[in-house]
């Protein structure tokens, strides 16, 4: 059982994400400003804040600020504010997540989840990277059973799906072309002109990111090529 | 060009024509009669023509009796005076009775006429001059004769004294008949003097009239005599003529006969030769006509009266035959040959005239435009080319008497070619006027006009303009007076006080063209773009100042407006995105109401279709706001690239991987040719693919459903030409510079999804990163193209 804070000056906003909340289970407080929800975290024992930027007294910014001093729960940042700006100040001031309004909800459950899951899981289940087994982030590829796992949830994939995963995941940061893919993959010199891989990588990214279109691991360097990100 | 060369051929032509049709003068009657088809003889021309030889060949026979004894003339023809007077009612006895030889009156009329006073006359009669000795001469005389300057008073006493010793010689002469001027001595008729005859009936009463009688009738003879001569030639001579006469009177005598021998029957003669004869018989006063249409103008009677005859036939006629040259053959020759010169002539003036009026309307045209082409001459001033015409004109117009004054060949070609020129000159001339008067510049471009506008801009900036006059005025008056001085006094100090002034005055004026060009270099920095560029003004004076001033306030004015476009832009862009900020959060509540409602089981498919809607209306609603935010922040260039190099053929192969279940959804076909080695550009790596991005989807969204889309990378050295082609489901009825403007799609009815800022978001974003962007619409055929500079 997971407390969760919910924090915006819009009311309804506030009920809408705990109708979803309450459906998964959670247990939901609210605050409908920034010192509100740094009261509540000091009086009741929270796992998880969601917390909107523009709000009076006291905005996200400031209070993830002063809640990041004493504390180091997940905290999920949801604006309407949707500036790459916005994002990078916010992940860059201690929040775990960044969601821009208006949010798709079950993406918002599914962010909440990983969150909570690395938070409760990090440390005891410390699945350490050896010989067979590769992870970054909540991704983790078990090379001897051939499976795959989102924040502890298997993924099923294609044998290929399942190659080129590996392929990235093994070289974590590093920058694939097409063609590379293509060579690696198939053992054969790429004919070039052909979207096979490219294909290949999206089905993996609807299949291993919450929202493809905003992908955490799987990223699409345009004109370059793609990589797997190191978290 | 050519109906100009066709009117100066026929320019020339005329004026040749004109020349030869000078040598008769046909009246325009005669001319209309040639037109009209009549022959010569049936002509009015020819008709006043043989009534005047007739008229003359009467006139003829009344000197004949003057001048001839037998039709012959006869110098010792004895005549009186009477015969020659104009009125013979009351003339002098003398004049009436004393007989002259006619030789001596035709003699005498040929000369001057000899008059001296009959108190000369007298005096010479009564003591001569040689036999008689001037001492028996009355002193009175003597005195008259060595003092010319006498005066009245005196020669009327003298006048007195000899009338009165007249007197007492038996002769009654008053001393006012003395005074008259009388014929000298030496004019004696056959038996007397006129001084003779006056002493012999002792009567000088008539002197006077005798002597005025005199003189008219040898007037009178002179002028007879010239035309009996002429006349004789014409009429009397048998081959030299055209015209036949033939009179007979009654007993058979012939009077008259220029035709041939006596012997020859007339009637036959006539009939034979003459085609248009007319025969008068006095006696029975009838006439008949030979081969001739009979006309009242030719049975005038009185025509053919001869005095002191009664019974007589008069034959007239010309020989048609025409043997001799004459008035008449030549007036024959050019009765046929001018009709067909003047019908030529006409018709070359009327081509002339409708060359001219051609030339006039078409002047300073061209195929090519509208406009009025002025050439060189046309932009002289309009006095000066006006003069030019006048001088032309009056050269063709004085070119013209000399024909007149001189009939040989060598002249008239001469003539012929000034005229041709001349009026090849003054067509072009006249069409110059023409071309000034089409295109407006008659009057813009005269001195007059040219002078009234100086004057008018004179008047308007009179404030400048009479300070300058005034100004170089008093610098005339100042330095030619202080020079005045130096050259009468030769006084240094006034030189010297003169190369100061000029000195300070061309120092001001240096000062003036630095402090201009500081002015110009400043506007030239403004215009440039500088617009914080300011004129120093501390030294600068006067009008300078102000002027510099002004630029400066220009500069700064248009600095602040830039200025705040720019702020404007920028407020623009900020208060969309707080806009789309406020928005989203109402925006947010709906979406998830509405997904929460999806979410309770509703049975009612009516209810189910409504949130349906909702639905998808409030996640377009989403779509549009975070694209209007983009396209504001991207039009007003609000976004920071991060340029890196970028295969352009993994873009599209990532791009189509991106796409290719959209478009199988629609059963679109790619058609891909692109290069198989990597093609790189300059660019940002999300913005490019937005751009591809936004391509695509355009493609998805407005292509139509199973046709085929063109996907072409072509590269070459120094560009990447990328291109999509699609067929559009809708009708594309808009221009293609519209379908990047903002909020426009294809489809005018929006009933499709989508921002309609896809493509404006792309054309911007492609600008930004240093690229074209360019659609081509040709009825449903859409075409996008862009093109980036190769980069390797």
């Amino acid at each position: 059982m997971f407390n969760i804070l919910v924090c915006d000056d819009d009311k309804e906003i506030v009920e809408a994400i705990e109708i979803y909340l309450l459906q998964e289970g959670y247990h939901v407080l609210k605050a409908y400003d920034g010192k509100e929800a740094i009261k509540a975290l000091e009086q009741n024992e929270i796992h998880l804040l969601i917390m909107d930027v523009m709000m009076p007294k006291l905005d996200g910014i400031r209070a993830t600020l002063q809640i990041r001093q004493s504390s180091s729960i997940p905290i999920i940042i949801l604006s309407a504010k949707s500036e790459d700006n916005d994002k990078i100040l916010g992940l860059n001031i201690g929040a775990d997540d960044y969601v821009t309004k208006p949010f798709n909800p079950l993406e918002l459950i599914a962010r909440v989840k990983s969150q909570l899951r690395r938070f409760t899981k990090l440390g005891n289940i410390c699945e350490e990277e050896n010989g067979t087994v590769y992870k970054t982030g909540g991704l983790l590829i078990d090379d001897e059973r051939k499976t795959v796992s989102v924040e502890g949830e298997s993924v099923k994939l294609t044998p290929i799906e399942y190659n080129i995963l590996l392929l990235l995941v093994k070289n974590k940061g590093r920058v694939f072309s097409i063609d590379q893919i293509y060579e690696n993959i198939w053992n054969e010199d790429a004919v070039g002109a052909d979207n096979t891989v490219a294909v290949h990588i999206r089905h993996i990214r609807e299949k291993i990111e919450i929202n493809p279109k905003e992908p955490r691991y799987l990223k699409v360097v345009w004109g370059i090529g793609y990589k797997v990100e190191k978290i | 060009m050519i109906a100009f060369l066709i009117q100066q051929v026929l320019v020339i032509t005329t004026v040749a024509l004109a020349f030869y049709l000078s040598n008769i003068i046909l009246s325009i009657d005669d001319i209309k009669e040639a037109m009209s088809g009549k022959s010569y003889l049936e002509s009015q021309y020819f008709k006043d023509q043989l009534i005047n030889k007739i008229y003359s060949a009467n006139q003829f026979m009344d000197y004949q009796k003057d001048f001839e004894v037998a039709g012959e003339y006869n110098g010792n023809k004895e005549v009186t005076i009477s015969q020659f007077l104009n009125d013979n009612s009351e003339m002098s006895q003398f004049s009436e009775t004393q007989i002259y030889s006619l030789q001596d009156l035709v003699d005498w009329s040929q000369g001057q006429i000899e008059m001296i006073s009959l108190y000369e006359a007298l005096t010479d009669y009564l003591y001569g001059t040689n036999n008689i000795e001037a001492t028996s001469k009355p002193a009175t005389v003597m005195d008259a004769d060595a003092d010319e300057i006498d005066s009245d008073e005196s020669l009327t006493a003298d006048y007195k004294t000899f009338s009165d010793n007249m007197k007492s010689l038996g002769i009654a002469v008053t001393s006012d008949m003395l005074q008259i001027e009388v014929p000298k001595e030496n004019y004696l008729t056959t038996k007397t003097s006129l001084i003779d005859y006056c002493l012999e009936n002792d009567d000088f009463s008539e002197i006077e009239k005798i002597s005025m009688e005199m003189q008219e009738a040898l007037n009178n003879i002179a002028e007879e005599y010239t035309f009996y001569n002429q006349y004789a030639a014409y009429f009397k001579s048998v081959d030299s003529s055209n015209f036949k006469i033939y009179i007979q009177d009654y007993k058979g005598d012939i009077l008259f006969n220029n035709c041939v021998g006596d012997n020859t029957n007339y009637e036959e003669y006539f009939n034979n030769n003459i085609s248009c004869g007319i025969i008068y018989n006095a006696t029975t006063n009838e006439f008949s006509f030979t081969n001739f249409i009979i006309d009242d103008v030719y049975s005038n009677v009185d025509l053919f009266k001869i005095p002191d005859q009664v019974n007589y036939i008069y034959a007239v006629g010309i020989d048609s035959r025409y043997l001799h040259s004459d008035e008449f053959s030549v007036a024959n020759y050019n009765y046929d040959h001018n009709r067909d010169s003047i019908i030529v002539l006409v018709v070359s003036m009327l081509i002339i005239l409708i060359c001219f009026i051609y030339l006039v309307a078409v002047s300073g045209r061209s195929d090519k435009d509208e406009e009025i082409h002025l050439n060189g001459f046309d932009k002289i001033k309009t006095e000066i080319g006006a003069g030019i015409g006048i001088v032309i004109g009056a050269g063709i117009l004085g070119f013209f008497p000399i024909n007149s004054l001189n009939n040989r060949l060598s002249t008239q070609v001469l003539v012929i070619g000034v005229m041709g020129l001349e009026s090849m000159l003054f067509t072009l001339e006249f069409l110059s006027l023409t071309k000034r008067i089409k295109a407006g510049q008659l009057w813009k471009n005269s001195i007059l006009y040219m002078i009234i506008k100086w004057s008018r801009i004179f008047f308007r900036y009179r404030k400048v303009t009479t300070k300058i006059v005034i100004l170089y005025s008093a610098f005339l008056i100042i330095t030619l007076g202080l020079l005045d001085i130096v050259f009468s006094d030769g006084s240094f100090f006034m030189l010297l006080v003169w190369f100061v002034f000029v000195g300070v005055v061309g120092i001001i004026l240096l000062r003036e063209a630095v402090a201009r060009q500081r002015i110009m270099n400043g506007i030239e920095k403004i215009t440039s773009g500088d617009l914080d560029n300011k004129i120093d003004v501390t030294d600068l004076k006067g009008s300078n100042q102000l002027l510099a001033q002004a630029i400066n306030n220009i500069g700064e004015g248009l600095h602040n407006a830039v200025d705040a476009s720019m702020r404007n832009e920028r407020l623009k862009t900020d208060l969309i995105t707080n806009v789309s900020h406020d928005i989203k959060t109402p925006l947010t509540s709906i979406i998830n109401y509405v997904d929460l409602i999806k979410r309770e089981n509703i049975e009612d498919e009516k209810i189910k279709g409504y949130v349906d809607i909702l639905d998808k209306k409030s996640q377009r609603l989403k779509n549009l706001t975070e694209d209007l935010v983009e396209a504001s922040k991207i039009s007003s260039g609000n976004i920071k690239l991060e340029m890196t190099k970028i295969n352009f053929v993994e873009l599209i192969n990532q791009t189509e991987g991106e796409f290719s279940e959209k478009f199988g959804a629609k059963g679109l076909q790619v058609i891909k040719t692109i290069p198989e080695d990597s093609v790189s550009i300059n660019a940002d790596g999300r913005r490019i693919w937005r751009v591809v991005e936004n391509l695509y989807n355009n493609i998805a969204k407005y292509a139509m459903e199973n046709s085929r889309v063109y996907i072409d990378l072509k590269a070459d050295k120094d560009q990447v030409v990328f291109s999509v082609k699609n067929i559009s489901e809708h009708p594309l009825n808009i221009n293609a510079d519209e379908l990047t403007e903002r909020f426009i799609r294809g489809d005018v009815s929006r009933s499709t999804e989508g921002s309609g800022l896809g493509l404006s978001i792309a054309k911007n974003l492609t600008n930004l990163q240093k690229g074209t962007f360019e659609i081509y619409l040709d009825g449903d055929l859409f075409r996008v193209t862009i093109t980036f500079p190769r980069v390797v």
